[in-house]
């Protein structure tokens, strides 16, 4: 729902110009791209993402060492869905890095770029992404509150959090139609079904649990209502990406994050076959796989790193507080196939719950 | 004014009182947003956490902020010219039809609005895709946002074509005008006010519009809202309401010189027509 | 020569505009269409055998009627106070009109969302004066989503309202209260006749207007409140359905014409519009 590009310095200088022309720039000549002059380096490469604190970080922590080094400009896009997706389905479009998550390199593998021999794999990640995942990052997906909400220690699993009588008050929810991200999961967890029977889910049994709870919830339609919900107080318990509880530690809260029955998801770029600069892009892979850059960037974001050489950079205490961290056990992963290929069963299951 | 009072009598009361709600409704989220900028803290948040123009200040001085800013006016501004030429001369042309073929035509003006932004959004950037061209210039934006813009002229224009008096324009001609006389000496003037009151909500329209700048603009330029947007992307940031109190209060005192402004006209015209 | 006259003006007024929606509107909507039938054009039917579609539609037609009711009425009230009041107030009341038009629909969104959170800002005021003690229970009902809807669109009332009332005949009025017409009388002959013009464009306007909210009652009203137009986002963001996506959009237009035309023969908005 949010998104956003960074904006490439150079190609923005002459838009001031641009709007000085302002009533003028109804003529067509004054519409033409700002970037059409004074472009010397050395070529560019589209990489789209999220934006925010993020790619904020992503451009401290790689972008402008690559710049520097290589001459070829990283020009972040705000990723758009539809655009990704033609893309993914063997289109043209704009972009040469995209951002998406086990499921859709699932879907889409044969449209997708296979990296050359000499691109540093993930090794963290699954054998089968490997190949064609570039600037790999695991985010959670579990409960976190404000320390202080439960003095005396806060939910311990997904049973718990539905325990509205032992910890009261809201909990904050995804209410974006189609978010669905862990909820049947983690309502079948409380329901008693074992981690190792999850799959194939039984939405019915799922739905019921939601229903139990529903008017506890307080839903938020993008993750940073997040941060507001948790720091009101208006909710005590948050389900999140885990980057929204990290945010509000780097404002300085005490916030705690129950990585007990977290789920884990690796999310990463893929190169469209498509894509325009693929050359520029591996270059670009190489130097996302680097341990000594990804802790720069793990440091900033707390996500957890592709590479198991970045643990080699990391201080113990990030470390610690990383998803698949040393000591973060009781975490679980998704079934990633299945997610993909029951996509549209999920969503609409998810969506008409919403709607109920 | 007196006479304004005098003739609601007891109803002007209540009006008075339901439009202080009613105001109220406009100006205490606004209260709160501009409360929230100017926070101290990293957070967005009510009440804020204490005082500080940090924001304002990282805002004015990023051209992140900045260039966006002057790319949202210059494409708004071309968008909504477009707009009020084409809805003007739409609004006066369907005087000028017979009420059935108007009736097709005002409907088609009205169309744009109703056109859900990702689906409008997503056909002109299949035209983008098409034509390389047009790929990486800001042509079907404008030419997008000017449709949009377009309703909005329209509706507000033909509120004051019906109010034109048909003798007038048949006194003109009996005399002698032709046609693009009639227009620029008889209607326009006449119709000014709603073409800048359409003009104002076109423009401002086309300036919070966000949904086609994603799909249009070429990688690595953005409008204003699309940097809002991103300033709200994983963490709401309190530039966001700084940038966004800043933007309201500049198009107020903006609007502002503009009335006084055209009112000091109107007084000299007066003036200068009865000495 | 009376004709050709006509004919050249409308030659040069109609053409252009008409012209410019071929290239603008015309393209993109053949785009549209071609993308509708992607899948061999299945999903017209589709779209109507899924029941979060239908309700959708029914729920946002319902959303926008009530919407445009409320507006219409209070925007009436708002343009009149604004020329009936002092002018200090009326100042007042214009510029929070324009503040909150010249404010971002997002950012808006997200003022209502920090007044109407169990502890936001409304809570916060209430709490202080010792009103309450409990988080308050208004985020995500239907309260408080019509009031912010309500907000968005009132200036597309008030502003032609206002226009309205600065053409009354000052005139007119003072010799209707000088031959001793009521207040009533004043408002039912004077002010009403001048009014409707405007409240009824507007009112047209806020209608199809909002026909295309989706994230404010969503966000505000919960997720129940999911609008045609969400749904829309939906099929080409997270689905994957750009030929669903495409139709019900077609279908949101077509609905928007014949909605727009009956209006027109019920309430004649053509006349009133000239």
């Amino acid at each position: 729902m949010h998104r956003t590009a960074a904006p490439g310095r150079n190609r923005n200088r002459s838009l001031l110009g641009l709007a000085g022309a302002a009533a003028l720039a109804i003529a067509m000549a004054g519409c033409s791209t700002p970037a059409a002059e004074g472009e010397t380096s050395g070529g560019e490469v589209v990489f789209a993402d999220y934006g925010g604190p993020t790619n904020e970080s992503r451009q401290i922590a790689y972008f402008d060492s690559f710049q520097d080094e290589t001459g070829t400009r990283v020009v972040s896009a705000s990723l758009q869905d539809a655009i990704m997706y033609s893309m993914l389905e063997g289109e043209e479009g704009d972009y040469d890095l995209i951002q998406v998550s086990s499921d859709s390199l699932i879907k889409y593998k044969e449209n997708l770029a296979v990296l050359p021999d000499g691109v540093p794999r993930a090794d963290t990640f699954p054998e089968e992404i490997q190949d064609y995942a570039v600037g790999g990052f695991l985010i959670g997906i579990t409960q976190g509150w404000l320390t202080d909400t439960f003095p005396d220690g806060g939910p311990q699993d997904w049973a718990d959090f539905f325990d509205t009588e032992k910890y009261p008050g809201k909990r904050a929810w995804p209410g974006a139609p189609g978010s669905y991200d862990a909820s049947f999961e983690l309502a079948l967890l409380a329901d008693g079904v074992a981690p190792e029977d999850l799959y194939p889910l039984d939405l019915d049994r799922a739905v019921a649990k939601l229903d139990s709870i529903r008017d506890d919830l307080v839903f938020y339609e993008s993750y940073p209502e997040v941060q507001t919900l948790l720091s009101t107080g208006s909710a005590s318990i948050a389900v999140s990406v885990t980057g929204q509880f990290t945010a509000l530690m780097n404002q300085g809260l005490d916030v705690t994050v129950q990585w007990n029955e977290a789920f884990l998801s690796p999310n990463f770029f893929v190169i469209p076959e498509s894509a325009e600069n693929k050359e520029a892009a591996y270059e670009l892979a190489t130097w996302l796989a680097d341990g000594e850059r990804q802790a720069v960037f793990t440091e900033r974001t707390f996500y957890g790193p592709a590479n198991e050489a970045t643990f080699d950079y990391l201080p113990e205490d990030v470390a610690s507080k990383l998803p698949g961290g040393p000591g973060n056990d009781g975490s679980l992963y998704f079934d990633e196939q299945y997610r993909a290929d029951y996509l549209e069963e999920l969503t609409s299951s998810y969506t008409e719950w919403l709607a109920g | 004014m007196r006479t304004a009072a005098s003739a609601l009598g007891f109803y002007r009361a209540p009006i008075l009182l339901v439009s202080l709600l009613a105001g109220l409704m406009l100006f205490v989220p606004f209260l709160v947003l501009v409360a929230t900028s100017w926070t101290s803290g990293g957070l967005l948040l009510f009440p804020p956490q204490g005082f500080s123009l940090r924001w304002y200040e990282t805002v004015l001085q990023d051209p992140r902020w900045m260039e966006p800013f002057a790319l949202s006016l210059a494409v708004s501004a071309a968008a909504t010219l477009l707009a009020v030429i084409f809805g003007t001369a739409g609004a006066l042309a369907v005087l000028r039809l017979s009420p059935r073929s108007a009736r097709v035509v005002r409907t088609l003006f009205i169309v744009p609005i109703a056109l859900p932004p990702v689906a409008y959004a997503i056909g002109l950037y299949g035209v983008n895709l098409q034509l390389d061209a047009l790929r990486s210039s800001f042509v079907t934006l404008i030419l997008g946002e000017a449709l949009i813009a377009l309703p909005y002229v329209f509706v507000v224009v033909s509120a004051a074509t019906g109010r034109l008096d048909p003798n007038l324009r048949k006194a003109a001609v009996t005399l002698g005008a032709g046609w693009p006389l009639i227009l620029r000496r008889v209607e326009l003037p006449l119709l000014i006010p709603n073409i800048v009151a359409g003009a104002v909500f076109g423009f401002s329209i086309v300036f919070d519009e966000v949904v086609l700048s994603v799909f249009l603009l070429p990688p690595g330029v953005q409008t204003l809202p699309l940097k809002m947007l991103s300033a709200s992307t994983e963490a709401f940031s309190p530039a966001l309401t700084a940038a966004s109190t800043m933007v309201s209060l500049l198009a107020l005192i903006v609007l502002a010189l503009f009335a006084w402004l055209s009112r000091a006209g109107a007084r000299r015209m007066r003036k200068v027509s009865t000495p | 020569m009376q004709p050709t006259r006509t004919q050249t003006e409308k030659r040069w007024l109609l053409w252009p505009p008409l012209a410019f929606f071929a290239i603008a509107l015309g393209i993109p909507m053949a785009m549209l269409l071609v993308q509708s039938f992607d899948r061999g054009g299945g999903a017209f039917v589709e779209m109507f055998t899924m029941s979060s579609f239908t309700a959708a539609l029914l729920r946002t037609l319902v959303m926008a009627a009530v919407v445009t009711v409320l507006t219409t009425l209070i925007g009436a009230v708002y343009g009149l106070a604004i020329w009936a009041a002092p002018r200090w107030f009326s100042g007042i009341l214009l510029a929070w009109l324009m503040l909150s038009l010249w404010t971002s629909i997002v950012v808006r969104t997200v003022g209502w969302m920090l007044l109407e959170i169990p502890r936001g800002a409304i809570y916060w005021l209430l709490s202080s004066l010792g009103l309450v003690e409990e988080p308050i229970e208004l985020y995500q009902t239907a309260l408080a989503m019509y009031p912010a809807m309500v907000a968005v669109m009132l200036p597309f009332v008030v502003l032609p309202a206002m226009t309205a009332m600065s053409s009354i005949d000052r005139e007119q009025l003072n010799a209707a209260v000088i031959f001793g017409a009521g207040p009533t009388l004043v408002l039912r002959s004077v002010i009403l006749p001048a009014l409707m013009p405007a409240l009824i464009s507007g009112g047209v306007l806020v209608f199809v207007m909002s026909l295309g909210f989706y994230v404010t009652p969503l966000l505000l009203g919960g997720p129940a409140n999911l609008t045609v137009s969400g749904l829309i986002n939906l099929q080409v963001n997270t689905l994957n359905r750009p030929d669903l996506g495409a139709s019900m959009s077609l279908l949101l237009v077509a609905a928007t014409v014949v909605i727009y035309l009956i209006a027109d023969r019920l309430f004649k908005v053509s006349e009133k519009w000239g």
